[in-house]
Formats: C-alpha cells, structure tokens, sequence
C-alpha cells in the first residue's frame, strides 16, 4: 500500500508545480469534501467552516517551513480529524456541565433541511442516514470517506493506519451494521 | 438481497455529497490563501478555477477527442459516446449473473473496472494524438458545452468507479473466509488497477496548461466535427478578443486504423469461437457424468436440496439427473438436481450459435480480403457476440464447473471385525470409504449358503447373524456394492461360537484399589480386576454412599474420577465391577479426604492476658482459632519499638518479654499468622511492671 501512495507521490513531484499551485489545486479539488467531514463531525456550519480553513491555514504554514507534502488528500484529511478530535476536547472543559456537548461521537447533520432534497423526499434514504449515524464512529468516518468522499482504500488506509485489508473488512462490517440496523427498523 | 442493500445504502451516502459549503465561503477562503500563498491569478485561468477543473477541462478534451474516432459503432467495441454502449454495458450485467462463485465474481467485476479504464485510457491516447498534431493545436482549441458524448465519459468513468467500488466490496466479503494466495492476487490486480487510474488523471492534468495557452487570445472557439466511414473533417472557428475570426478545416485519414482494428476483431472472433466449441465439445461428451455448479445465489427451492459433506462429491453418481451444487460455507455443499433434458436444450441451441458465429467469421474475413474494413470489424464484431452467446447458453446449461468421471472403483472394504460373539448369534462389522450396502455370506465352510443383508448406502456396516450353533467355527465373508454397483468382497474370515456349556459363575477379584488425584472437587479412583469388568464406584459422606460413577466397558483396568465432591471432606467409597456374565465383585469401604479450600481467613485472636508480671519480665497469653505464629510488639508507648516472636505455629501462645524496666507501663500489641500468612493483628493493650519499692 505504501508503495501505491509513493508512486503517486511521486508522479505528482514529477508534475513539477510550484507548492503554492499545487496547494491551491488541492484546495480547489478538496474543500467541499473537506467541509462535508467537518459539518458531519462537529454538526455545525460556522465550525465546520472555521476547521476546514484551519486545516489550510497551518497546511501552508506547514509548507512553508519546507516540509513537503507527499499526498495531499490524505495530508488535508488527516490534518481535519486531528482538528476536529482537538475541537472536541477543548469544547468538552467549556461545556463540561452540560451533558451531551462534548460528546465526539454525535452526530448530526446541520440540520434535516441541509440535507440534500433528494434524501429529504425518500423516506428510506432518510432511514439510511438514521442508521448511519447509530454506526460505530471509527466506522461511521470509514463509510464516509470510501462512498461519500470517494477516498480509495489505500488513501483511507493511510489516513488512518491501518492496513489495506483490514479497511476492506472494516468498510465490509460497517455496511453489515448498516444493513442490520436498516432492516431492524 | 444483502448487496442490493448494500447498493442503496452507497446510493443514499453519495448523496450526501449534495452537502455543500456556500460558494461564497468557499471564494472568499480560496482568496486568503491566494494571498497568503503569494500566488497570482491570471484572469484567463479563472475558467479553470472551479471545482473538479480537472475532470472537467479532461472531460472536455476527450469528448472532443471521441468526436473524431466514432467510427465504429458496434455494441463489443463502442466508446462510452456510442449509441450501443448502454447495450454493451447490459450484456455484461448479464454476462455477471452468470458468473457463479464469490472469487470470480470479484475477478470479474475487477475485469469491467479493467474494461472502463482501457476506454477511458484509449480516449486519453487520442487525446495525445490531437495535441501531436500542431496544426491543430496552433489554431485552437475548442470547449464543447455539455453534450451527449460529455455524458458519455461521464458514464465510463461513474462505470469504472462503480465497477471498482464492486469488487472491493466483493474482496472485502470474501477476506474472512477466501483463500489466502487468491485474495492476494485480486488485492494486487485492484491495487495495478488503481495505479492506472492515477497515471491516467496525470495524463489528462498534463495537457491542461496547454489548453489554457491555446485559449489565450480567443474569446470564443468552436468546432465542427464531420465523421465519415474513412476520414474525420474538422473546421475550427475562433473570435479573437479583437474581433477577427479565422476559420481552418483539417482532415485526418482512418483508413489504416480501421484495417489494424479489424484485423483484431476478427483474430479475437476466432479466438473465442475456438474456445467456446471446445467447451461445448467438453459438455457434449460428457453425457454420462454429473456436472456441478458452484452458486452462490439464494434462490428459495429448497424441496431438491440435501446436504452432502465435500468428499463425497466425486463418488455420487446422479445418473440419469445433473447435478448442481450449491457451495456453502466450508464444510458443506448443498446439491440440486436438474433434468438433464433441460440442458441439453440449451447445449443444441448453443451448437447453432457457433455455427451463426462462424458464418459471420467467414464474412467478415471476405470483407477484410476486399478492402472493407468497416464491413470486416461489424462482422468480426457480430461474430463475437454469437460467440458469445453461444457461451451464455452452456453456462446457463452446466454452469461453471467440474466434470465429474463417473464411478467406476469398487468401494474399499476395511476393518472387518466379528463382536458380541455368543452361542447362537455374532455381529460383523466393516467399514468402506464410500456409501455402499451391506452383504455378509456365511457357513460352516467355504462354500457359506447362508447370507444376511441390508441395503441402506452406509459407510459403517454392522450385520447380526442369528441361528449359530455353539462352539462351531463359521466362515463368512463380507460383500458391499456402491450406488453405482461396483462390489467388493472381502477375503475368508471365521470365527466360534461360544460353548453352550461354559458359564461363567466366577465373579472378578479386585486388586490394588487406589486413590488418586484427591483435590478439592474430585478424586480417582483406581483398581484392577482379574477378567474383563465394568467399572462402578459407589460413594458418599458416609458408608451408605448414596452417589456412584459408571463406565460401562469391560476391562480389567479400571479407573473412575468423580467429579463435585465437597471441599475438606471425608469420603468413603467402593469399587464394584461386573464380568459380561454378571458375576459381581465389591471393594471394602474406602476412605479419602478431599483438600481443603485455600486459606484466606486470619486465625481470631482471643484470650489475651498477662501473667508473671515482674519488676523486669512479663509473659504475654492469647489463644487462636487455629494454628498460627506468635508476635508481640512492645514498649513503653504505642508506637512500640520492640518486639519478640516464635514462629512455631501454635494455637495457644505465650511471649515472655525480659528487660523491662520496673514500674513502668508497657503498651503491646499481638499479631498472628496462619500457615496460609493470612494475619490478625490485636489493638493496643497494656501493662505496668511491677515496683520493687513495692516490695
């Protein structure tokens, strides 16, 4: 796997670009996602916005001290759950009376109106999304990348350390789970 | 239904992606970072500046590019821009019903993604082919608003994704349980695919500068693509920002192209037709065998079902049905039967395909010979399909599988044994390693004229044989047939009855009980008889016992473990054995004592007292509730200081302690600890020496 995330790593050295064009590039391709994973984990807009432009912020300043960026996909992201996980913990001494806030595994969209209308017409794709949310959270974040945004196993494996394989079965339960707490339902 | 479900469970989460952040937001923050990354934006690229650019001007490019080689327009064969590539795609949806087997089902769903992207990869060559050209990329370049062949590259590259998406969900599924070395295969063909699809995006991002360069100077551009059978005429039109418009048509030749890729088709259409009548020669002549399918479809007719273990499969034979078999799971495979009219049905019907196949081979190879290339690839094309087709039917006839021989080895007879001899009647049991029914001819000689039988299809035969004449020897032998009747016959065996006279009156002696292994639950005992015995240990608290434990074989050693005994308690027991002619013989009483539970209480102090108190000297006194050793810490105030012990473990103490001074008050203390080191400790007391002015 690691051989895979080098080559294209590679390959995009060989794109011979400057970093400033290259982070732009990766901003422009990856903003939206990056966004939809911040709104989906801290379940608010305004947050979600200020995570995602730090993610870029220290990015660059990352770049900037000459660090290099091998993927950026996995770099960006990565950089988001540290933020998103380090949003939660300070969030949890502000709020720590109030029960539920600080709770990392919530999860809720914006709220229903955000959702696309096509959802919001279907019943049974609201249903989906219900029980998507009930998942496991490590899972939840794994379905989340491979279908919504589209990360491939490899990219999800790096991002979060573990092997190939063991992404495929995790995606493999996680649509189990899925499935068994759609049908329960 | 699981991977339908699965389906639209991926459906509903790629619509999440309708989840956007505003576009202002998204401006005003691309903004801040132009700035802080010191990066210039020149206003021409702004087209460009939008999400997915990307695929987008690669979208662009390619649909121009397909807009030149759209020659061909059969189904096999069709770019994502063809009219018949919904067709294309059907046929494979049908082709992937067929495939049978989770590990095929992921090698081929791999093999679609592979096909996708050998589309996606041919465009992108053509690509490259149009930016070789100078002529055609000095003047211009065009941006084709989305049309019918966009949509089409769109579809070829949602396909590939979907097909990807597809086996690794397949690979996933078979991880748990899949063989090692296939999976590592698969894992390793989705990992080469995936790099392609990387080297490919590069490729597309490669010309995009190009693009941009080539759409300087001009506000608007078009382009006009007119295909015919052997040439493609383009006319480009471009406005410059000034106003003045040019126009240039260039042509590009196809001839040579068509020549090569009919060739293909038609060594390709042979190839496959070769391969098909092979496979169909192969079913045909194996008429008398049972064909097996591997599925793993959940169709609900369960009424023709049984369960067979996997070893089995090769000696069954199902003759005059065909057999489908059902894998499931590892250690089972579930068999249907089908009549084999049936698929000799589908076998003929694929007999005329091959011949409709070749026919159009034929002419697609005279084509070719007269120059025709266009002619010659439909044909080869058309040849293909009937090719097959001709598959699809013996697949949907015999399915996928293993041609079974048929059974023609005789059953293998082992482990002949003659038992329960008495002075009338024996049993005699064999083995075989394959279903087979049971015969045993017997008699006083070897000429036998005595049978008896069973027909049930058993691996274990056991037959009885009644009517004997005590203490006379019998000759017998055993006969089995399998399902297909092949027989096997076992050499001459003999054995004797019993005398009707001998009785056994004697009981068994029994020797050398012993008792072992005594823990806190449970204790074995042992014992040998003088002859074969069953084996029986009476047991309880007291001698009227009350338990027993049983093993009812006949041996002459014997050995019993009983089990959920009390913990410190005393036992007592017999042996009892029974010879096989009920002669009983009885142990005397026995008795053990089980151990006890580990020690976690500390002994209770009490009783403490001091005696012999002098001028100098005093004795401590305690007693415990069990056997413990002797502590007592002292001194003149209750933090003690000094101290004297015996460890002898005791359960009436005394300390002297010497030394004292007189007249002074002592403050002591007593610990004790039992065998186990659980320990009391006392609370503080205290005494005064004696005075010896008192005196």
């Amino acid at each position: 796997m690691g051989s895979v995330l080098a080559k294209r790593a590679s390959m995009e050295k060989a794109d011979n670009k400057s970093q400033a064009e290259k982070f732009l590039r990766a901003y422009d391709q990856l903003v939206e996602g990056l966004f939809r994973f911040a709104a989906f984990r801290v379940s608010n807009k305004e947050t979600a916005e200020d995570l995602v432009s730090q993610v870029f912020l220290r990015t660059w300043e990352y770049v900037q001290k000459g660090n290099e960026v091998q993927h950026w996909k996995v770099f960006l992201y990565r950089t988001l759950s540290n933020l998103v996980v380090d949003h939660y913990r300070s969030k949890k001494y502000e709020t720590k009376s109030l029960d539920g806030l600080g709770d990392e595994n919530k999860f809720e969209i914006v709220d229903e109106a955000q959702l696309p209308s096509v959802i919001q017409q279907n019943s049974e794709a609201r249903l989906i999304v219900a029980s998507f949310a009930k998942l496991p959270s490590e899972q939840r974040d794994i379905l989340w990348w491979r279908y919504v945004e589209d990360l491939d196993v490899f990219e999800i494996a790096s991002l979060t350390g573990k092997k190939p394989a063991s992404v495929y079965v995790s995606i493999h339960r996680a649509l189990k789970k899925a499935r068994a707490i759609n049908s329960k339902k | 239904m699981d991977f339908l479900k699965n389906l639209k469970i991926k459906k509903v989460l790629r619509l999440l992606r309708g989840i956007k952040p505003s576009p202002q937001w998204v401006l005003m923050t691309r903004g801040r970072l132009e700035k802080l990354a010191g990066f210039e934006v020149k206003p021409k690229r702004e087209i460009f500046i939008v999400r997915n650019f990307v695929l987008k001007a690669g979208v662009a490019f390619v649909a121009f590019a397909i807009a030149l080689v759209g020659t061909f327009a059969s189904a096999k064969e069709s770019l994502p821009t063809d009219t018949l590539y919904p067709l294309k795609l059907w046929g494979e949806r049908v082709q992937k019903t067929l495939i049978l087997g989770e590990q095929s089902k992921v090698e081929f769903a791999l093999s679609l993604a592979e096909r996708r992207l050998n589309e996606a990869e041919e465009l992108a060559a053509l690509k490259d082919e149009i930016f070789a050209n100078e002529e055609i990329k000095g003047k211009a370049l065009a941006v084709i608003a989305p049309s019918d062949s966009d949509r089409g590259v769109l579809l070829a590259v949602e396909n590939f994704e979907k097909h990807l998406g597809d086996a690794e969900e397949r690979l996933a599924k078979i991880v748990d349980r899949g063989n090692i070395n296939q999976i590592s295969k698969i894992a390793k063909k989705l990992e080469q695919i995936q790099e392609r699809q990387q080297r490919l995006q590069e490729k597309l991002i490669v010309h995009l500068p190009e693009l941009a360069q080539a759409l300087e100077g001009a506000q608007v551009a078009s382009i006009e693509v007119q295909r015919n059978i052997d040439r493609v005429i383009f006319t480009i039109n471009t406005t410059a920002s000034s106003g003045a418009t040019s126009s240039t048509t260039t042509t590009i030749s196809l001839q040579n192209k068509n020549a090569d890729k009919a060739a293909k088709a038609i060594e390709r259409a042979e190839h496959k037709i070769s391969i098909v009548e092979d496979k169909l020669e192969r079913f045909i002549n194996s008429t008398s065998s049972a064909f097996f399918r591997f599925n793993d479809d959940d169709d609900e007719d369960d009424d023709k079902k049984s369960f067979v273990p996997p070893g089995l499969l090769k000696k069954l034979n199902f003759e005059p049905n065909i057999a489908f078999a059902k894998s499931k799971g590892k250690d089972k495979i579930e068999i249907k039967f089908i009549e084999k009219d049936d698929v000799f049905e589908k076998l003929e019907g694929a007999k005329e395909k091959i011949l409709e196949a070749k026919e159009k081979l034929n002419e697609a190879k005279s084509a070719f010979a007269e120059g025709d290339y266009v002619e010659a690839y439909e044909k080869a094309i058309e040849a293909f399909k009937k090719a097959v087709e001709a598959e699809g039917k013996i697949n949907k006839g015999v399915g996928f599988g293993v041609i079974i021989s048929p059974d023609t080895s005789a059953p293998l007879i082992t482990s002949i044994s003659v038992q329960s001899v008495g002075t009338s009647s024996a049993v005699i049991k064999w083995s075989t390693n394959e279903l087979s029914d049971s015969r045993v001819m017997y008699g006083t000689s070897t000429s036998y004229g005595l049978v008896s039988e069973n027909g049930a299809f058993v691996f274990t035969h056991s037959l009885s044989l009644s009517g004997l004449q005590p203490s006379t020897t019998y000759h017998y032998r055993v006969i089995s047939n399998d399902k297909s009747g092949n027989t096997a016959t076992s050499s001459d065996h003999t054995f004797t009855t019993t005398s009707a006279a001998t009785s056994d009156t004697t009981a068994p002696v029994i020797s050398s009980v012993v008792v072992s292994a005594v823990g806190t639950s449970s204790a074995t005992i042992s014992w040998f008889t003088n002859e074969p015995a069953t084996s029986r240990v009476n047991y309880g608290t007291t001698s009227l016992y009350g338990l027993f434990a049983v093993k009812d074989i006949l041996a002459t050693s014997h050995s019993i473990t009983l089990n959920g005994l009390q913990a410190s308690t005393s036992y007592h027991f017999q042996a009892r054995s029974v010879d096989g002619s009920g002669n009983i013989a009885i142990s005397s009483d026995g008795v053990f004592i089980t151990s006890g539970l580990p020690d976690t209480t500390a002994p209770v102090i009490s009783g403490i007292s001091v005696s012999a108190v002098s001028t100098s000297s005093a004795t401590i006194n305690w007693t415990t509730n069990e056997p413990a050793d002797s502590w007592v810490e002292f001194g003149t105030s209750s933090s003690y200081g000094l101290g004297s012990s015996t460890s002898a473990l005791v359960t009436n103490h005394s300390i002297g302690l010497s030394g004292l001074f007189e007249n002074t008050m002592y403050h002591f203390r007593i610990s004790s600890a039992d065998a186990s080191s659980n320990t009391s400790v006392s609370s503080d007391n205290s005494f005064t020496t004696a005075s010896s002015s008192a005196e």
